[in-house]
C-alpha cells in the first residue's frame, strides 16, 4: 500500500513547555515519500518543539499531526511506539543513553523493534559510519567521545534501518562543515528509496545549504509561524547516491 | 483550607500515590507474563539488573548470613539443647530465619544497595532527557526501564533469600559444633529443618521475597521517574524511595504473616 503523506501538520498550534521555549501557531506542512522539508530557523531562536510534535510526543493545543496518514492521537500506545521505530532522528541536544556504549545506542531501536541479527545491524551501521567519515562504530560510552564524533554517530542512528521519516534537528551543530557532503548524500539516498526528511537548520548555516538541495520545500520560522519560502526547484525525488544504497526495508 | 481539609488532602494524596504504585505493580505482573513485552533489549536490561542486584550482592549477603548464622542459629542450638528441647530446633529456625529474618534482611539490603541506585538512575535519566530519547525511538519507558528492573529485583530478592537461608544454617550449624552447642549429626539438623517447613512457609517466603522485591522496584522506579527539572530532586526522590520501600516491606511482611499463620 502506497502512502501519499508521511508527515502532515494541519494548522498545528503548540504552547512551548520546558525544555522548549518557542511557541508554534497555525503550522501546516506535508511531506510525502521522497520529500525534503527544510525549516530555516533564524539564529538565536529558542528551542522548537517541532520534532517532538512530528513524533507524537507532544499533543498540540490545536490542529492535527499525522504520521503515515494517521493522527498520532488515534494510535494506541503500543502502535505509536512501533510507528516511532520507523522514524530516525538527530536530536538538537542530548540524544544518548548514558549507560550504553555508542554502538549499543545506535542499534538500540532496531534491536528493540526488529529481530534483525546484531551482526547485520552493526554491518549496516558501520557502512553508514564510513559514509559519514567515521572509521568504525565507537564502542565507548557517549560521555567520553568528542561531540563532533557523537554528532556523526547520531547521523548513523538516524539513518539505520531505512526509516520512513528522518528528522534532522540542527544536524551540523558541533560538526565541521566538511562533513555536510556525507550527510547530504545520505539524505538524497533516503529520499530516493521513499523516505521523507524534515531538516531543521540555521538559516545562516546548514539550513541554507539544505534549502538549496533539489526538490527541497522550504519554510522559514517567523515568530511562532512557519512561512513557505520559494518554490520547489525540482519536484522529482533524487536518484540513489553511490555509497548509500538503501538497506533492507523489511524487518 | 481548614485544618481538617489539609489533613484530608494529605490522606487523599497518600491514597492516590499508593493507588498509582498498585496500578504500576499490576501492570508489571500483567506485562511480565506476555512475551511481546520481552524484546531482546528488555531481556538485556533484565540480565544486567540480575547481575547487579543478585550476583554482585551474593558475597555481601553471604557474609551477613554467615554472621546471622553465628549469632542466631547457634543461640537457638545452645538454649534448646540446654532446655532439652533440641527437637524444636527445626521449627524455631524456620520460624525466625526462614519466615522473617531472611526475607526482611535481604529486602533491606536490596533496598539500600539497588533500590537507591534504581531511583537515582531513573531520576538522572529523566532529568537529562534520556527518557524522552527512549520514547522518541519508540522504546516505551515502562517496557524498557521499569519492567526489567522490577522483575530483576523480584527474582533477585528471592534468590538472595535462598542463599541467605542456606548460608546462615550452614554457618550456624558449624559454629554450634565449634562452640560445643551442637548435639546432632548434620543429617538430623537438615532433617529437623525440612520437617518444620510447611506449605504455608513456602507461600510466605515467596510472597515476602517476590512481592516485596517487586514493590521495591516499582517504588524506586516511579519515584525516580517522578523527578521534574531540578537536579536537587534526584536525591530527594532516592530518599523517598527508600523510606517508602521500607514502609511497604514492613506492611507486606506483617500482612503476609497475619494471613499465613493466623
Amino acid at each position: 500500500m502506497s502512502i501519499a503523506s508521511i508527515l502532515k501538520f494541519d494548522r498545528v498550534s503548540c504552547t512551548a513547555q520546558p525544555p522548549y521555549e518557542q511557541d508554534l501557531a497555525g503550522v501546516s506542512l506535508a511531506l510525502g515519500p521522497g520529500d525534503l522539508g527544510v525549516v530555516l530557523v533564524p539564529p538565536g531562536t529558542a528551542r522548537l518543539p517541532l520534532a517532538d510534535l512530528a513524533e507524537g510526543l507532544l499533543i498540540p493545543d490545536a490542529g492535527m499531526v499525522a504520521f503515515e496518514e494517521e493522527d498520532w492521537l488515534e494510535w494506541t500506545p503500543d502502535d505509536a511506539a512501533a510507528a516511532r521505530s520507523r522514524i530516525g532522528r538527530v536530536f538538537e541536544t542530548r540524544g544518548w543513553i548514558s549507560n550504553l556504549d555508542v554502538d549499543e545506542n545506535i542499534t538500540l531501536a532496531q534491536r528493540h523493534h526488529t529481530s534483525r541479527p546484531v551482526a547485520e545491524l552493526e554491518q549496516e551501521a558501520a557502512a553508514l559510519a564510513r559514509g559519514f567519515g567515521l572509521t568504525e562504530l565507537p564502542r565507548v560510552r557517549p560521555a567520553v567521545l568528542r561531540s563532533a564524533v557523537l554528532r556523526r554517530a547520531e547521523w548513523v542512528r538516524a539513518f539505520l534501518g531505512a526509516p520512513a521519516l528522518i528528522l534532522l534537528e540542527f544536524p551540523l551543530r558541533e560538526v565541521y562543515v566538511d562533513a555536510l557532503d556525507g550527510l547530504v548524500l545520505a539524505v538524497q539516498a533516503a529520499r530516493a528509496r521513499g523516505a521523507a526528511v524534515l531538516w531543521l537548520g540555521d538559516s545562516s548555516g546548514d539550513g541554507a545549504r539544505a534549502a538549496a538541495l533539489p526538490g527541497a520545500q522550504v519554510w522559514t520560522l517567523s515568530g511562532a509561524r512557519l512561512l513557505r519560502t520559494g518554490a520547489e526547484q525540482n519536484p522529482a525525488a533524487p536518484a540513489p547516491a553511490a555509497g548509500f544504497a538503501s538497506p533492507a526495508a523489511e524487518h | 483550607m481548614s485544618f481538617l481539609g489539609h489533613m484530608g488532602e494529605g490522606w487523599m494524596d497518600k491514597i492516590r500515590r499508593w493507588r498509582h504504585i498498585a496500578a504500576v505493580m499490576g501492570a508489571v505482573f500483567a506485562a511480565a507474563a506476555q512475551p511481546r513485552y520481552w524484546p531482546r533489549t528488555t531481556r538485556n536490561v533484565f540480565a544486567r539488573q540480575l547481575l547487579f542486584t543478585a550476583v554482585e550482592a551474593t558475597r555481601f549477603i553471604a557474609l551477613v548470613a554467615f554472621m546471622v548464622g553465628i549469632s542466631v542459629v547457634v543461640q537457638f542450638q545452645y538454649w534448646l539443647t540446654k532446655l532439652g528441647q533440641s527437637h524444636l530446633l527445626g521449627p524455631a529456625l524456620v520460624m525466625v530465619v526462614v519466615r522473617e529474618l531472611g526475607p526482611l534482611l535481604v529486602n533491606f539490603i536490596v533496598i539500600g544497595r539497588s533500590g537507591t541506585a534504581m531511583a537515582i538512575e531513573m531520576g538522572s535519566m529523566k532529568l537529562s532527557g534520556e527518557v524522552r530519547v527512549l520514547d522518541a525511538q519508540g522504546l516505551d519507558p515502562f517496557t524498557y526501564l521499569v519492567l526489567p528492573r522490577v522483575a530483576g529485583a523480584a527474582v533477585s530478592v528471592f534468590c538472595l533469600t535462598m542463599v541467605f537461608i542456606v548460608v546462615s544454617f550452614i554457618s550456624g550449624y558449624f559454629s554450634g559444633v565449634l562452640l560445643g552447642a551442637s548435639t546432632g549429626h548434620p543429617r538430623l539438623f537438615i532433617q529437623s529443618v525440612f520437617q518444620a517447613v510447611a506449605k504455608a512457609d513456602v507461600f510466605n517466603v515467596l510472597v515476602k521475597t517476590v512481592v516485596s522485591g517487586a514493590m521495591t522496584g516499582v517504588i524506586c522506579c516511579t519515584e525516580g521517574l517522578s523527578v521534574g527539572a531540578a537536579a536537587t530532586e534526584v536525591p530527594q526522590a532516592a530518599s523517598r524511595a527508600v523510606v517508602r520501600s521500607v514502609a511497604a516491606l514492613f506492611v507486606i511482611s506483617a500482612l503476609v504473616s497475619l494471613l499465613t499463620y493466623l
